[in-house]
């Protein structure tokens, strides 16, 4: 099972690779705000989940999907650890 | 990070003051009574923002409920008292379903309520108001409902009693979540200064409107060729400028009081794409319908394995879309339309999102980094996708705007009707797409972005003072008097809300419908129908109407009695909306025929309430036992009738009840009426008795099976010649029968002064040439407002006070023509 580092490095590298390409990694803090902050459109939410739930083999829930649990890095990290240590 | 420094404090509420002015000023949705809450608005941000946090809560609160008692009065309880009992289901100690399904039962009551199922205390419009607080919002509170919410009672109420929804039952969908994480999320002068531009920005938009309502989108019967087709779908489109308007209002209201929510609203003319238009255009219901709809289908879809979820979702997404505006209009208009125009507009939108968002998926995002340069062929092809989506999302607005889909595509038949108007599309385009390129350009230039940054309005009050001066001396140039003839008049239209001469014209005639607002919740009309009772029904409507044969249509069945309008009516034997009278005429009486339509029929007021009427009251009273023994005034009128059927009825009715006079009841809108039933029945036109009428049809170019808004279009230039030959028509008949013929000029309680004597001059004059007496009642109102005349907000016929003005006004005519009308009133 991936740790949360592991878990922070996939994540941040899915999210520059098909949101922010081109630009600085470093203006993608862990929170820096996704959804909320207008970087992640619907279609940018639903391939973020298609990833989290692929790669992890996780379920996200629809109300998890737009501004809390899925928000920012560091908000994504904490509901995919979270829901793998209830598995 | 709720307190204000005392500059931004005292900037805020300058430019505030500024705006309420302006609001009040230019009766900015006046028919909602916004000028009425502007003022509640000033002085409860003034002591709001001074109050400390724990205090500013309960306040809004305090104030929200003042807005509902200083908009719809006591009402007001009814409302408070339904809207607390909906909450209290919401925090009943039971699980989460089954508080839902309650909330589901009441508003099942609450939609009977809407049907006119059961009669109540309070005015038809506490239903509607608190339906568009609760009918959306209460969903999104229920599901916040699954997380402790930290809200105190204060906010939590304060959520569905939001202070501007009184005035405006068409409200954003403020979602509960975001409504939590927004309260003074940044420091409040930030939040104020947007709020105040917001504001300033609405008022702007809605200003904007009056300009495209009046001034350039055509009536349905203007649209005879290519250019005034392109004017109307433009103009019908940019008609949204009211919807956005007012939202700008409401959400820079509550910024004010410390809520720091987004835009709804973003350059939605300026979109590039359909994901890019719908990301723009009601930002509030599209998060809402995601978070409702999209994002539960798909995870649902995704997870069944359903091929191509995606698309699946968004389908059902827009399915849904398309059943809550239907859902929403329900509440707000009292029915649930069902129509093929709706569909169309939404399953063509549904399905270009859904291409568009399968193409979304399968592309790379690439974002533009700050400070790249400019990109020509980049620009271009943004330019040229923003013009063509401009002028599709145009057409598609067009067709949802429009009745049927079969009279929109006959509408679209004027495009091959002239050759200018594919000229000046060519033009358009050409200045857009220029106009596009080069705004890209400008916006690279770093004294441009410096620019922008400074008139930022979160850091520069400045930009918004402006505005709010600017919008304030616009609002008070009328008063001052001076203006030129011209200038004055167009402030006239812009610094009052009015109905253009089509709604005018819908209003009058009964119908809510006219062929641009018949779908859209944009028009002038449908708030109206909020407060409006469900038993309010026309003529046509009624148990009263009983259609015949033949160019008359409809008559009044006999010897009834009842109510329209919630007023007595009563019908004699011979079916006129009047007292028992002898089919022969007494010896030594003075018989008038009365022919009208609406107005003169007494359409909501009570049997013995009608102008003529009154004058036959007072006629007996002061004048009987002369000349004559008795005075009759028998009342033809019945609602909806024009010239046309009058012409008939007086043939086939009237002269066998022998009058002495016939007075042919006439209004500023008497031409565009006649044509407009031609246009709807275009063989009565071509089978008319009289030749001159038959002529006009056939020189038009109307035919049999031809669309009402093709034939409407034809006859646009016959108004005027319709009108004489069928003056001309009732003239010889009444000479030949020995009947005098009086021209009698009713004026409409919403008359447009400014443009009323034009026409009236015009009307004057046919009625002269055809040999009529006549009598004006123009001055009868004596300069007082509609609001002051009309039987009902949302009924703009005479209320029985105005009836009186009229039957007075009728009096003094009757003695000033009574040489010429030989009654004998004056020895």
């Amino acid at each position: 099972m991936a740790d949360a580092d592991e878990i922070r490095e996939q994540v941040r590298a899915f999210i520059l690779e098909q949101f922010l390409r081109g630009e600085d990694p470093e203006s993608l803090a862990d929170d820096t705000k996704l959804a909320s902050g207008g970087i992640l459109t619907s279609i940018d939410n639903i391939k973020l989940v298609a990833f989290l739930e692929d790669t992890y083999g996780i379920a996200i829930e629809a109300h998890e999907v737009i501004g809390g649990p899925l928000d920012t890095v560091t908000d994504i990290v904490a509901t995919v650890t979270g829901k793998l240590a209830a598995r | 990070m709720s307190k204000v420094d005392l500059r931004h404090y005292v900037v805020i509420v300058a430019q505030l003051a500024l705006l309420c002015a302006a609001i009040h000023l230019l009766e900015i949705e006046q028919g909602g009574g916004l000028p009425r809450i502007a003022w509640l608005v000033l002085g409860g941000f003034a002591v709001h923002a001074l109050l400390p946090h724990a205090a500013k809560a309960p306040f809004f609160l305090a104030l929200s409920i003042g807005g509902l008692f200083a908009v719809i009065g006591l009402d007001a309880l009814w409302l408070l008292g339904l809207g607390l009992g909906l909450f209290g289901l919401c925090h009943l100690p039971l699980n989460l379903t089954a508080r839902a399904l309650l909330v589901v039962l009441a508003g099942v009551g609450l939609l009977l309520l809407r049907a006119g199922h059961w009669q109540t205390e309070w005015s038809p419009r506490v239903v509607p108001i608190l339906a568009s607080m609760f009918m959306f919002r209460v969903i999104l509170y229920l599901q916040e409902q699954r997380t402790p919410d930290d809200q105190t009672w204060w906010q939590r109420l304060s959520y569905f009693f939001l202070l501007p929804n009184v005035c405006f039952p068409l409200f954003p969908i403020v979602d509960y979540a975001r409504y939590k994480r927004s309260y003074f999320a940044r420091p409040a002068a930030q939040v104020y200064l947007k709020g105040v531009h917001w504001m300033a920005r609405g008022v702007l938009h809605l200003l904007l409107y009056r300009v495209v309502y009046h001034w350039m989108l055509p009536a349905s019967w203007e649209v005879t060729d290519a250019t005034s087709l392109l004017l109307f779908i433009v103009s019908g489109y940019a008609l949204y400028l009211r919807i956005s308007g007012q939202f700008h209002l409401i959400v820079g209201v509550l910024c004010l009081f410390g809520w720091d929510l987004p835009e709804t609203h973003r350059n939605y003319f300026l979109a590039s794409s359909f994901n890019d238009y719908w990301r723009r255009v009601n930002i509030y219901w599209k998060d809402f319908i995601e978070k409702v709809v999209f994002y539960p289908v798909f995870l649902r879809v995704r997870r069944w394995k359903v091929p191509q979820p995606l698309v699946v979702a968004i389908l059902l997404t827009f399915a849904a879309t398309w059943l809550l505006h239907s859902y929403q209009w329900y509440w707000l208009r009292g029915h649930f339309p069902i129509t093929l125009p709706d569909v169309l507009f939404w399953g063509i939108l549904g399905a270009a999102v859904a291409a568009n968002s399968v193409l979304e998926t399968r592309r790379q995002r690439a974002r533009r980094a700050a400070g790249e340069g400019f990109d020509l062929r980049a620009a271009v092809i943004r330019a040229v996708q923003t013009v063509a989506m401009f002028c599709f999302l145009a057409l598609l607005w067009s067709m949802w705007s429009g009745e049927t889909v079969g009279e929109w595509v006959q509408l679209m038949t004027m495009l091959g009707e002239g050759s200018r108007g594919l000229l000046y599309l060519a033009a358009f385009v050409g200045l857009a797409l220029a106009g596009g390129v080069a705004a890209q350009y400008l916006g690279t230039l770093p004294a441009v972005q410096r620019w922008r940054q400074r008139t930022d309005p979160g850091r520069n009050p400045g930009a918004t003072l402006a505005l709010s001066l600017a919008l304030f001396g616009f609002g008070v140039l009328p008063q001052t008097g001076g203006a030129p003839a011209r200038l004055a008049e167009a402030l006239e239209v812009l610094t009052h809300e009015r109905l253009n001469e089509q709604d005018q014209l819908a209003q009058v005639r009964g119908y809510y419908e006219t062929l641009l607002t018949r779908q859209s919740l944009v028009g002038e009309l449908w708030r109206a129908e909020v407060e409006m009772p469900a038993d309010w029904k026309n003529i046509a409507e009624s148990p009263f109407h009983k259609p015949i044969a033949g160019q008359v249509g409809y008559t009044l069945h006999p010897s009834m009695e009842g109510t329209l309008k919630r007023a007595a009516f009563t019908t004699n034997r011979h079916g006129l909306r009047d007292q028992d009278y002898a089919k022969e005429k007494p010896a030594g009486t003075y018989r008038i025929a009365l022919m009208g339509s609406s107005y003169s029929m007494g359409s909501g007021v009570a049997d013995d309430e009608v102008y003529e009427a009154l004058v036959e009251e007072r006629l007996n009273r002061e004048y009987a036992g002369g000349r004559y023994k008795r005075y009759e005034i028998l009342n033809f009128a019945i609602g909806g009738y024009t010239h046309a059927h009058q012409v008939a009825l007086y043939a086939q009715t009237v002269r066998t009840f022998e009058p002495d006079a016939v007075f042919l009841a006439d209004h500023t809108s008497e031409g565009a009426r006649v044509a407009l039933h031609f246009s709807k029945r275009p063989n009565l036109i071509l089978d008319h008795p009289n030749p001159v009428v038959r002529d006009i049809g056939e020189h038009a170019g109307l035919f049999r099976g031809i669309g009402e808004q093709q034939a409407s279009a034809m006859l646009e230039p016959y108004h005027g010649a319709l009108t004489v030959a069928l003056f001309e028509q009732l003239a010889r008949a009444t000479a030949e029968d020995g009947v005098k013929l009086v021209w009698l000029y009713v004026p409409l309680t919403r008359d447009d002064l400014t443009k009323r004597d034009e026409v009236l001059v015009k009307r004057k004059q046919m009625a002269r040439d055809a040999g009529m007496i006549l009598l004006s009642l123009e001055d009868a109102y004596g300069g007082r407002s509609q609001a002051d005349l009309a039987v009902a907000p949302w009924d703009e016929h005479p209320r029985p006070e105005a009836m009186q003005l009229l039957a007075d006004g009728l009096m003094e005519e009757l003695l000033r023509a009574d040489e010429e009308l030989q009654m004998g009133l004056t020895r």
